[in-house]
């Protein structure tokens, strides 16, 4: 919970948090259906889940902002559900997340469809978006892309990439994929982490936007943001397929 | 939250009440979130507007007259650093000038603040308006 964050809840353009919340709604009944709150068979059980995520965080989102006196009784309703919105965002991903961590095992059917390839790059696409939405209010990522040169992006994109491979393939964490005997190192590096680079890469460009992030600046330092949100963006990436 | 059977049939007889309330406690929200958020950019484009400055109270602490004020931003737009300044005249002679900022001051709402003036504000007159603002 960042000061950056509930500012950006009653500054971002509206349509934009209004895309940012319809493009979550797609991602929670995903995230419900692979790893949510319970066993869910069935299409309507996984967006029950998601609303039901998104009922619980929004509860908690009101209640901790009303504590920290971030919503003053005398806030106009824009300024208040902005906030509590935009908390909605990381917040009901998170809920759904947890279950993964904090819940029972998973169950043999679950198992397989995570193992899917879709399953796979939708779970990155999930734990950089979560990732993504946490960091990207905060103004740090733009004074550190302002402040780096372009080798020094180059730098940081490699970096990342290295990090997500050896993150699932080589570091020994709970959770590290075996790489299949029939294929080679390149063929499943390029398949799931340079796959999965561009698609933190994209997630953190879709944030960057709806945060309004690129406002006045030139094509370099926009490309400079998006790969130092791509950083966490791709250890998010890398942590969903470990931990789910 | 209990499993529910793999039965079609059954399915929606394992899912317990609380789940359906809170589900459709989401759907409200998130539907009126949406639509709450889409009227307000419909209503308009940003617009930017004056700061209606109101003073609340004036108290004398032991070494300084605190001007307690009310900033109301008029129009849709944040405006942020917003700098605040208070001249306290005789007649049209400046007997002192301070400044105060507002972070963050949200479109159709208002924030408190106080100046801290050595000059008795009450026996002379005082002006306390906006003086600029950065765009989000």
């Amino acid at each position: 919970m960042t000061m950056e964050t509930w500012q950006l809840g009653f500054m971002m353009d509206r349509h934009r948090l209004v895309v940012l919340m319809l493009a979550l709604l797609p991602v929670l009944v995903g995230l419900a259906y692979y790893s949510g709150f319970e066993d869910t068979t069935h299409f309507g059980d996984s967006v029950l889940d998601a609303f039901v995520a998104i009922a619980v965080t929004s509860f908690m989102a009101t209640i901790v902002l009303l504590i920290f006196r971030v919503i003053k009784t005398e806030a106009r309703p824009n300024e208040w559900i902005g906030m509590i919105a935009l908390q909605a965002v990381p917040g009901s991903i998170g809920a759904l997340l947890a279950q993964s961590q904090f819940g029972h095992r998973q169950s043999a059917q679950r198992k397989r469809r995570i193992s899917g390839d879709f399953g796979e790059y939708f779970l990155m696409c999930a734990g950089a978006l979560f990732l993504a939405a946490n960091i990207a209010p905060t103004e740090e990522v733009l004074i550190i892309a302002l402040q780096m040169s372009p080798w020094q992006s180059i730098v940081l994109a490699a970096l990342s990439l290295a990090l997500m491979h050896t993150f699932v393939y080589a570091a020994g964490f709970r959770g590290q994929h075996e790489r299949p005997q029939n294929r080679s190192f390149a063929a499943v590096f390029v398949k799931f982490s340079v796959n999965g680079y561009v698609l933190a890469l994209a997630i953190s460009a879709f944030i960057c936007w709806t945060f309004g992030r690129f406002e006045g600046l030139t094509l370099r330092d926009t490309m400079q943001i998006i790969v130092v949100l791509g950083f966490p963006a791709s250890v998010g990436a890398a942590s969903a397929r470990l931990v789910l | 939250m209990s499993p529910k059977t793999t039965r079609a049939g059954k399915r929606h007889d394992a899912t317990p009440l609380l789940e359906w309330v809170l589900g459709g406690i989401g759907v409200v929200l998130f539907v009126g979130a949406i639509a709450f958020l889409t009227y307000e950019e419909f209503r308009g484009a940003d617009r930017v507007s004056g700061v209606e400055i109101h003073i609340d109270e004036i108290v004398r602490t032991h070494d300084a007259y605190l001007v307690r004020y009310r900033a109301h931003n008029q129009g849709t737009q944040t405006l942020v650093d917003l700098r605040i300044v208070a001249r306290v005249l005789d007649g049209t002679t400046e007997r002192e000038r301070v400044e105060a900022g507002i972070d963050f001051l949200p479109g159709e709402s208002w924030r408190r603040g106080g100046f801290y003036l050595r000059e008795d504000p009450q026996k002379y007159r005082i002006e306390i308006r906006a003086g600029g603002y950065q765009e989000p």
